[in-house]
């Protein structure tokens, strides 16, 4: 029993059962909330600012694992401007990843369940009448009676195509709210709004069915009334858009006959089939080269371009999300430690953890002797202390910092950090202003 | 043809190297290192088709230096480490390490030299054993080599383990409690329980986070210092390989096409690839926009390289001769050496060239031979006469096809003009 008292993760089996019991209620009142039918007035909210697309706020998202309950998105809230690239950085186990699958509603269920906070997306869905149905809009010709719907031979009328030959639908712009959202709902706005590109192209292709077949697929789904023929054609045709010599070629072939990069592109040319606003990109060049990872980020950039939509950049390179994000989101165990525009984050960095980490990274330019290493590890996400989650680790560290967590400090319009080392400078700033 | 020729010369002389050994201060000395896998047999299993993943590498590396080696994956730098090691059978060329050929020597013989030369590998998740305990990992292979006696053997794993900033009471546990970079700690010190003399470091730091990365460099940088030790490290982050390197070589399909000291080949770039293999890198700093050299294409596959030289499919200065004779691998300046028909002297162009030509005739020539072969000529008579049918029942099906349509055809001309007529 000694050796069981000494270490920490050790759980008895009366409070493992009890953990179980919790667990269980827990995932099963999520659960419910997920298959319940709402009307869309349910999940409706307001954009905060406009010219959002996403607005993250205050979102927690845990798993409720054997062990205990794993904080791993711990109060989050940034937000994604439409038409700019907002990079999230941090350490594996940092909530990156489980910050978009979140918005996407895919985090690993029972297990993983958006508890509490909000996502507010700007999302165009379907007009549905009273019985949820969609509403379709018909071609009409002027007579000499007025206008009139267009009839076909068996006198119907004749939904009106738009250009890729999928029905066209009456629309509507509403802000939704995806943790509110129950799954069905969110099977309109995944893949159609918001697209995801994942990190190993290899794991996320399914290696039994051929690249045509599993872009078709999303065409199928996503664009009704599409004929087969223009489903193949709109295939390729994406296929092109992201630098594909020979798309017929590849179109027939599986996904273990190319190349790391090719399938990354192949992805993309997936994630971008219905046009959507928002592009999330899970470390897309990680497993990648570096020549095919200038290629691939060059290829990202030039859509962005295309298709007029915002990108989330995941991703542990500073490298890769100086180059190409407009702001950017350092995350740490589960939480925002600083954002702010790109050259905010990279000229002045505020946090001693994003110091550090810029710090602890050899360029190819510059040249020292012995690299920065940020001492000890990263706390454990099961009991997360009250204090700033980085004060162990913390060169800077103050008597106010084993006080209740940090909030943030405004240090510029753009630029936020939660740490105390800068509360007294933001007081002084208030006081001059 | 030349190829062989090659070989033989460097066979000759490196049965007179051995003799004499090698310099003092040189702890290991590559010539010629080539690696192929077997890819495809013919009907009596005899191969006929490699993969060349590591085609004639050679370089010396001195005591207490660091050679980097980057590249794109595939590029073969993981398999030339392991055939350093001898991790590999049928490697060919010869590995001078101490005066001794590695690759030549007997089993028995080597492994009393296979303390000497260890390897840290890319993944520590895969590369510890799951089922044995830390101190066991680590002193198993010491006391496999008699390094230690029984008695002595925990004293020693926990003096290897201080060294690697591991902790006493971690000796009784098992790797799937540790995080990535204290396993690889682990994994590190169960290579330095030898102490070796050699450490091949293979993508030592790339499964890392940024912050553990910078904690496993430096900790490796420290121990050569402490220890003398000599690494060859290899990596696709080109900034690691800059921090912790003193020379560098760049490999491309199997070969190296620059290598210097770490100063001459990131301040004064040679070859077209490192160029833009150099450019590539993200620099993290928002306010510099890099001119790219925008690499087309993927790497060729290694099986059937490029004829010439193996990068002309993606150079941007790609010249007549670079698609038909491979390039030299020469010192163009002191001590930095690349392949690249861009620094040929006009007399060099010339020679090759004339050498290109009288290659496409000799391959001509054997190409006419070979064809000529009594097997040869009934088998090609064989494939046209399958041809000339294949296209004769074509023909048959494409005239069929036409006839139905005429017919189809006719009859509405005859009523357009019965209307026409009425």
């Amino acid at each position: 029993m000694a050796a069981n008292k000494d270490n920490k993760h050790y759980i008895s089996r009366s409070e493992s059962r009890a953990i179980a019991r919790e667990n269980s209620k827990a995932i099963r009142y999520y659960e419910q909330r997920k298959k319940r039918k709402a009307k869309p007035d349910e999940y409706t909210t307001q954009m905060q600012d406009d010219n959002n697309i996403v607005e993250f706020d205050d979102l927690h998202t845990y798993f409720f694992s054997d062990a205990g309950t794993v904080k791993a998105v711990n109060g989050v809230s940034f937000s994604i401007p439409a038409g700019s690239t907002v990079g999230v950085v941090g350490e594996s186990g940092c909530g990156k990843s489980v910050t978009s699958l979140s918005l996407m509603q895919l985090v690993q269920a029972p297990s993983g369940q958006i508890v509490s906070g909000s996502i507010r997306f700007k999302a165009s869905l379907f007009k549905r009448d009273e019985k949820g149905k969609k509403i379709p809009v018909y071609e009409m010709e002027d007579d000499e009676y007025g206008k009139r719907f267009k009839l076909d031979e068996k006198g119907k009328k004749i939904i009106k195509k738009n250009e890729l030959g999928g029905n066209v639908y009456e629309m509507e712009d509403r802000v939704v709210d995806i943790a509110k959202m129950p799954t069905e709902a969110m099977r309109s706005i995944r893949g159609r709004e918001i697209a995801m590109i994942f990190q190993e192209p290899m794991t996320s292709l399914n290696p039994v069915f051929t690249i045509g077949n599993q872009l078709d697929e999303v065409g199928y789904l996503h664009i009704e009334g599409i004929s087969k023929k223009q489903v193949k054609a709109h295939s390729i045709e994406m296929l092109k858009m992201v630098g594909i010599a020979d798309p017929e070629g590849v179109y027939k072939k599986f996904p273990h006959e190319l190349s790391g990069g090719m399938r990354q592109r192949v992805m993309i040319a997936i994630a971008l089939l219905c046009n959507p606003k928002l592009i999330i990109a899970d470390e897309p060049t990680t497993a990648l080269d570096v020549t095919i990872q200038a290629q691939i980020l060059d290829l990202l950039r030039e859509i962005k371009h295309k298709i007029n939509g915002s990108i989330m950049l995941i991703t542990h390179d500073l490298g890769v999300v100086a180059e190409m994000a407009d702001y950017v989101v350092v995350m740490y165990a589960g939480k925002v430690i600083e954002m702010g525009t790109a050259e905010d984050i990279f000229d002045h960095p505020m946090h001693p953890y994003t110091i550090g980490l810029q710090k602890s990274k050899p360029t190819v330019d510059g040249e020292v002797d012995k690299l920065y290493c940020i001492p000890g590890f990263v706390p454990n996400p099961i009991d997360m202390p009250d204090y700033c989650y980085f004060r162990d680790r913390c060169e800077m560290c103050k008597e106010k910092c084993a006080g209740a967590y940090p909030g943030y400090v405004q240090v510029s319009p753009t630029h936020k950090v939660a740490c105390y080392l800068y509360e007294d400078t933001k007081e002084d700033g208030n006081g001059k202003d | 043809m030349e190829k062989t020729d090659n070989g033989e010369v460097l066979e000759t002389q490196s049965t007179q190297t051995a003799e004499t050994a090698l310099p003092d201060d040189v702890l290991l000395q590559v010539n010629d290192l080539k690696k192929y896998f077997p890819v495809a047999k013919n009907f009596f299993g005899k191969p006929i088709k490699f993969l060349k993943a590591v085609d004639g590498i050679s370089f010396t590396l001195k005591k207490g230096k660091t050679l980097g080696i980057v590249g794109e994956s595939g590029c073969g730098k993981s398999t030339m480490g392991r055939s350093l090691l001898r991790l590999y059978d049928g490697v060919q060329g010869e590995i001078l390490f101490d005066g001794q050929d590695v690759a030549k020597l007997k089993n028995r013989e080597f492994d009393k030299l296979r303390p000497n030369m260890q390897m840290i590998f890319q993944d520590p998740y895969a590369s510890l054993s799951p089922r044995l305990t830390v101190g066991e990992i680590i002193g198993e292979s010491a006391r496999q080599h008699h390094l230690v006696d029984k008695a002595g053997f925990h004293d020693y794993v926990l003096k290897v383990m201080d060294m690697c900033g591991l902790q006493p009471h971690y000796f009784e546990r098992y790797p799937h409690e540790f995080s990535g970079g204290q396993r690889q700690r682990i994994c590190i010190a169960r290579a330095l329980a030898l102490q070796p003399k050699l450490v091949v470091c293979d993508e030592p730091v790339s499964a890392l986070d940024v912050s553990i990365q910078a904690q496993v460099i430096n900790m490796l940088i420290e121990l050569r210092e402490k220890l003398g030790l000599t690494y060859i490290f290899i990596s696709h982050d080109l900034s690691v390989v800059k921090h912790i390197s003193d020379d560098v070589g760049v490999m491309y399909l199997g070969n190296i096409v620059e290598y210097g000291s770490k100063d001459s080949v990131f301040s004064h770039t040679l070859h077209p690839y490192t160029k833009a293999l150099f450019s590539a890198v993200p620099v993290p700093n928002p306010h510099v926009k890099m001119n790219r050299i925008m690499l087309k294409g993927d790497i060729p596959s290694p099986v059937n390289p490029p004829k010439g030289c193996k990068f002309h499919t993606r150079c941007e200065h790609c010249m007549e001769i670079c698609s038909r004779i491979a390039p030299e691998y020469r010192e163009v300046e002191d001590g930095h050496f690349c392949s690249c028909h861009l620094y040929n002297s006009e007399e060099d162009t010339l020679r090759l060239l004339a050498q290109a030509d009288e290659n496409e005739r000799n391959e001509a020539i054997a190409a006419e031979k070979e064809a000529n072969k009594p097997w040869n000529k009934a088998k090609a008579k064989v494939t046209t006469a399958c041809k000339n049918v294949v296209t004769k029942i074509k023909n048959k099906f494409k005239k069929s096809e036409q006839t139905e349509q005429q017919p189809q055809e006719q009859p509405g001309q005859t009523e357009d003009s019965n209307v026409e007529e009425k």
